[in-house]
């Protein structure tokens, strides 16, 4: 789930470059010339259309059983098939993309919400607060995240966004280890000990000085984080925790599709490669922004 | 006392806040879930007044502090206590699951090794080529594909259709070794892409990075031929982030193999604490807490230690 | 998909019944006549049996579940035993048993039966054992026995038991789980007398060990009292958490029969010709519990609608594959309890629905809440039936919670509408209404009882004669769906999946098989 791997080498050791300025990024250019960036970006654009245009563009109501028609395999009538219930395959599919890209984007802006205020806080701080704190984010993240969201899911009840407040949880500690990382490259370099020099406030020296230093690594760890929820969100609606029925969800429609995978084993591909492809999106266009943000990284 | 045996033991002195930190965080969750254990306990067709009973005697009625000091002081003492349902030890139920699981995750990560360090060198050292291009791509999929997905296509493919491997279950490792391995094989496969995925990543730019330095640059000017460097030079430097990387690895293995187990009905610990979190058996999900937390940082430690050995300066920093 | 063996029993003799409980499985199940031809009991041989669940404890008293009994039987013998297919009781150790008044009820025991730890099996033991059912602080039996006042050994073999009231129903609560005689002696040596993984009974198997989540094994009883019983050697019980992967461990020949299966599975196997695939009348069935004390259920318009609004039969084709049974009984066509003339009280009658709705003043709709388990199985029935309801106007809002917490909410707090679980399987039909619908009962979330079934529910009790308590439960049976008590929507079905090498398994209307006579013909 948390992509620990996900290690910011260039960013925690150089000092921290602000962010090109808006008038001087030109997106259409960076577009042009990335191009992985550009096919990601275009679907994860049709992607958020058809969530919101489902209503208009799906061949059926999502919830509409026919008994009469259960998993049958694609055809004119029903594109992509139908289901255990006979509900059509291709509308529910598209009715999922707005719970997984509602599940991504909660369950990261919940990790940010908690995490970026607390890892800049015992960043800055420093001393007992920093090394208890430090403690309890080594405490959560040596518990498996996919464990530790199940246990927040019981807690909490089971639902969507339940589900994503725990995914969330499970990322905070991630993100706040980064930040604090951040918030002491730029609390030691120089330009923050001179404006200490003159007295700056503390919360302005964390308003205006650290935060938009230390945020960029956090952008590009956000991006790719939007692949592990979506993955998350999956994972937990195939254990029945995510999304409730009759809502659909990609994971959702897998773990559905597995219990009569030996019946009608084509219903499992197309939930499937949902997942992948958004997941593939989230992951490049990640990448795509930190070669944007961060020159040196050799792309790939 | 040398720099690693300091190390080993500050380590190990870290381990006991963690350990308390992690199994109090689970413990308040679990705790905090509605559900009353005595429900179950007391049996399908429950009368209310044996419901009362069973709770007063298993003491569900008291706080949850005096709760979890309680569970605590007995595990200091080696006592994990009793799953709730089940009047099994927590231990042995512990040691009866983990194995399963650990087979997993070990061949997962044995698997991931032997084809994503391959990979990884292969496309440092033909840097641009197609080949490189192909590893690439093929990395990006082994991150963003879900692993359950995987598993079901092997389930479907490799069992269902031609009977290679069995779709489901698993076969215990001290009763019989290879059968335990055949059970496995699936799970492992679909365990082990993202070790492949991030493995052949991160030896390709390890040492992509190595090759490119100037230390290198030197040998090569010095006449080295390009395999002999690599495997002298290159390989030793891509050891230790190999070693990091597997090192993170295994928290992500436990966490994607809650869900593998599901789907391949493997009875390891991450279908036991999913079950036992779910119906609130607090003795069993904190017992796994606190194993895992010690699986985790051992595992750590362990990879420090290595780390350390290939390259002492690693030791004075840790 | 469908199955096409949703054949309906007819409701006639004893007889009839028990050949239409064997073509019920399907052209894969000898009729009896081929049965009679078929080879004689062989001796020896290990039964491997897979099975989805552990149990909770092998103490009959302070297990759990039903699927605890998959063992039970092996290792304890009862005092009253019963016909798998029909709930006919029989003598076993009790010989005989006769109300000499309505309050006390005698039993004769077998003589010269030994505990496998040597004990001998007698009135003392027997006394030892009610008293332990009633009395011991961790006994889950104790609601079966409590119309038992007192327990007295009026001979060496004799056993006396006075009820507090008349109780019609207690040799079928002693053919429960107080019926499995578990020896003193191994009681009264166990720290705190737990037993729970030390079984010591008088049955055809001895128990050998246990390991949780992996194997119960247990080995012939060479000392048993029933000549030339049992026929096998041992038997395996394999604990195979996943239904699935249970029923392929039969179909790749690694057991010899897969217990407590689903439909799927059934439907799975039955395209391989070399196991054979049961589905039996099962006692098990799908309901909602509602609570019809407060809020819209206690109108009993809204909830006659909700039963008019269910299609049972497409329930049965499409939950379990046709091999149940769509009716609004809460048991099998056939049973000797279930009243054919109402079993199908409630059609599928949209218009009826909408029309008592109207009456009830809610003309469009209402909102019903209501809780409901997270598995896959659960998902798929709530779906389902939430989609019927919600064509007569009948909304569901859905929270799913695991079991125990769903029955916390809902019978404990009181909060939501209706439960939806499945239920049933106990041995006497008196017990199953009291269970569900008497005012002290714990399934009951109103605690209410409507008029006229407390004279339904003593009379149940006090009737002893066979024909006149029948007319009892048919009125019964009337009367909860008159006052639509609950929401039935299909009977399950007992489903198995087993090599044709096993001969004289017989799952059962409980799912509670008995090992005495079951052979394994040699490969």
């Amino acid at each position: 789930m948390t992509d620990t791997h996900m290690t910011i080498p260039a960013a925690t050791t150089a000092p921290a470059r602000s962010l090109p300025a808006p008038n001087r990024f030109r997106f259409w250019a960076w577009l042009r010339s990335d191009k992985r960036a550009a096919i990601s970006l275009a679907y994860l654009t049709l992607l958020v259309l058809a969530a919101l245009l489902a209503p208009y563009i799906a061949p059926y109501p999502p919830n509409e059983q026919n008994l009469l028609d259960l998993l049958m395999p694609p055809s004119q009538a029903h594109w992509l098939g139908t289901d255990d219930l006979g509900r059509d395959t291709l509308s529910r599919l598209l009715y999922g993309a707005h719970n997984a890209l509602y599940a991504a984007f909660l369950a990261v802006g919940i990790g940010v919400t908690i995490g970026v205020p607390v890892g800049v806080l015992i960043g800055f701080v420093g001393g007992w607060v920093d090394e208890l704190m430090s403690r309890v984010i080594d405490g959560i993240l040596a518990f498996p995240p996919l464990v530790l969201a199940v246990a927040v899911t019981g807690a909490l009840g089971i639902g969507l966004t339940n589900a994503m407040i725990a995914v969330g949880f499970a990322f905070a500690p991630v993100l706040a280890r980064t930040m604090r990382a951040q918030t002491l490259v730029v609390k030691n370099a120089l330009y923050v000990e001179a404006a200490q020099g003159f007295g700056a406030s503390r919360m302005h020296l964390i308003l205006r000085h650290i935060l938009p230093n230390a945020i960029q690594p956090v952008i590009v760890e956000v991006t790719l984080m939007l692949a592990v929820a979506l993955l998350a969100e999956a994972g937990l609606s195939f254990l029945s925790l995510g999304v409730q029925p009759p809502e659909s969800s990609w994971g959702g429609m897998l773990a559905r599709a597995y219990h009569y995978v030996e019946v009608a084993p084509a219903q499992m591909y197309a939930p499937g490669l949902a997942i992948l492809f958004t997941a593939l999106a989230f992951n490049a266009l990640g990448e795509s922004i930190r070669v944007l943000l961060d020159p040196t990284v050799k792309r790939g | 006392m040398n720099a690693i045996t300091l190390m080993v033991v500050r380590r190990l002195g870290q381990l006991i806040p963690v350990a308390l930190v992690a199994t109090f965080v689970v413990f308040s969750l679990v705790f905090l879930m509605p559900g009353d254990p005595a429900i179950i306990m007391a049996g399908e067709y429950a009368t209310p007044e044996r419901i009362a009973e069973i709770r007063k005697i298993h003491g569900f009625d008291q706080p949850m502090l005096v709760q979890y000091l309680t569970w605590l002081w007995k595990a200091v003492h080696f006592d994990l206590g009793t799953s709730l349902y089940s009047s099994e030890e927590v231990a042995q139920l512990i040691v009866d699951r983990l194995p399963h699981t650990i087979l997993l995750v070990v061949y997962a990560l044995v698997l991931g090794s032997i084809v994503g360090i391959p990979l990884g060198i292969a496309a440092a050292t033909r840097q641009g080529s197609t080949l490189d291009k192909l590893i690439t791509t093929v990395a990006s999929l082994g991150v963003a594909i879900p692993n359950f997905w995987l598993g079901i296509i092997l389930v479907t493919m490799f069992a269902l259709s031609w009977h290679v491997f069995p779709a489901t279950g698993a076969v215990s490792f001290g009763e019989n070794p290879f059968e335990a391995i055949y059970y496995a094989t699936l799970p492992a496969i679909a365990l082990s892409v993202g070790v492949v995925a991030v493995l052949a990543r991160q030896v390709r730019s390890a040492l992509l990075e190595v090759l490119g330095s100037q230390y290198i640059r030197t040998l090569r000017a010095k006449g080295l031929g390009s395999g002999a460097i690599l495997w002298k030079h290159g390989l030793r430097n891509v050891a230790v982030t190999m070693l990091t990387i597997a090192g993170l690895q295994v928290n992500r293995l436990f966490s994607s193999a809650v869900i593998l187990e599901a789907v391949f009905a493997v009875p390891g610990v991450g279908n036991l604490i999913s079950y036992s979190a779910l119906n609130k058996d607090i003795p069993v999900v904190q017992g796994i807490a606190l194993m895992l937390v010690v699986v985790v940082i051992l595992t750590n430690l362990l990879v420090d230690v290595l780390n350390a050995i290939l390259d002492p300066r690693v030791a004075a920093s840790t | 998909m469908t199955m096409g063996s949703s054949k309906r029993l007819p409701n006639i003799t004893r007889r009839a019944m028990l050949a239409g409980t064997a073509a019920f499985g399907g052209s894969l199940v000898l009729p009896a006549q081929a049965r009679a031809q078929a080879p004689q009991p062989t001796t020896g041989g290990t039964l491997r049996v897979a099975m989805p669940y552990n149990p909770a404890a092998l103490d009959p008293l302070t297990g759990r579940n039903n699927p605890d009994f998959n063992t039970l039987f092996a290792i304890y013998d009862a005092l009253i035993d019963f016909d798998p297919n029909t709930l006919e009781l029989k003598p076993m150790l009790a010989k005989s048993w006769t109300f000499t008044d309505p309050t006390t009820l005698v039993l004769e025991l077998v003589e010269g039966v030994e505990f496998h730890d040597g004990e001998p099996f007698n009135a003392e033991a027997v006394v030892f054992h009610l008293e332990r059912c009633m009395n011991y602080a961790r006994s889950n039996v104790k609601s079966d026995v409590a119309s038992i006042d007192k327990v007295e050994a009026t001979g060496p073999y004799q056993v006396t038991i006075r009820t507090k009231h008349p109780d019609a129903s207690l040799p079928a609560a002693l053919s429960d789980r107080p019926r499995c005689i578990v020896s003193p002696k191994s009681v009264k040596e166990a720290a705190d007398g737990n037993v729970d993984r030390n079984p010591v009974g008088t049955g055809p198997f001895k128990f050998v060990e246990w390991r949780d989540n992996d194997l119960i094994k247990v080995e012939k009883n060479t000392n048993y009292w029933q000549d030339g019983q049992p026929y096998l050697n041992a038997i395996e019980f394999r604990i195979i958490n996943e239904l699935n992967t249970a029923a392929r461990t039969v179909m790749a020949g690694q057991s010899d029969v897969a217990l407590n299966l689903a439909a799927q599975q059934i439907a799975i196997a039955r395209r391989d010709e070399n196991v054979v695939a049961e589905a039996t009348p099962s006692l098990i069935y799908y309901t909602s519990f509602l609570n019809y004390a407060e809020g819209p259920l206690s109108d009993v318009r809204i909830r006659q609608a909700m039963n008019w609004a269910l299609n049972r039969e497409d329930l049965n084709r499409v939950l379990v594959l046709g091999l149940g049974q769509g009716h609004c009984s809460m048991f099998p066509t056939g049973f000797w309890a279930n009243d054919p003339e109402t079993e199908n009280y409630y059609t599928h009658d949209l218009d009826r629905a909408k029309k008592l709705l109207a009456e009830a003043g809610v003309p469009n709709g209402v909102e019903i809440q209501t809780w409901s388990w997270p598995d896959q199985a659960a998902v798929q029935r709530q779906e389902v039936i939430s989609s019927q309801l919600a064509q007569a106007g009948i909304r569901l809002k859905v929270t799913p919670v695991p079991p125990a917490q769903a029955m916390q909410n809902f019978l404990d707090e009181k909060k939501g509408h209706q439960l939806l679980s499945p239920t049933g399987g106990l041995p006497d039909p008196s017990i199953t209404y009291d269970r569900q619908f008497s005012g002290n009962a714990y399934r009951n979330a109103g605690k209410i009882e409507l008029p006229g079934f407390r004279e339904l529910m003593d009379a149940s009790l006090s009737t002893f004669e066979p024909e006149p308590r029948q007319k009892v439960m048919y009125r019964m049976q009337r009367f909860v769906l008159e006052n639509a008590l609950h929401l039935p929507q299909y009977m399950s079905a007992s489903m198995t999946v087993r090599t044709p090498r096993l001969h004289e398994f017989v799952f059962g209307l409980l799912n509670r098989p008995k090992f005495h006579k079951v052979w394994l013909e040699q490969a």
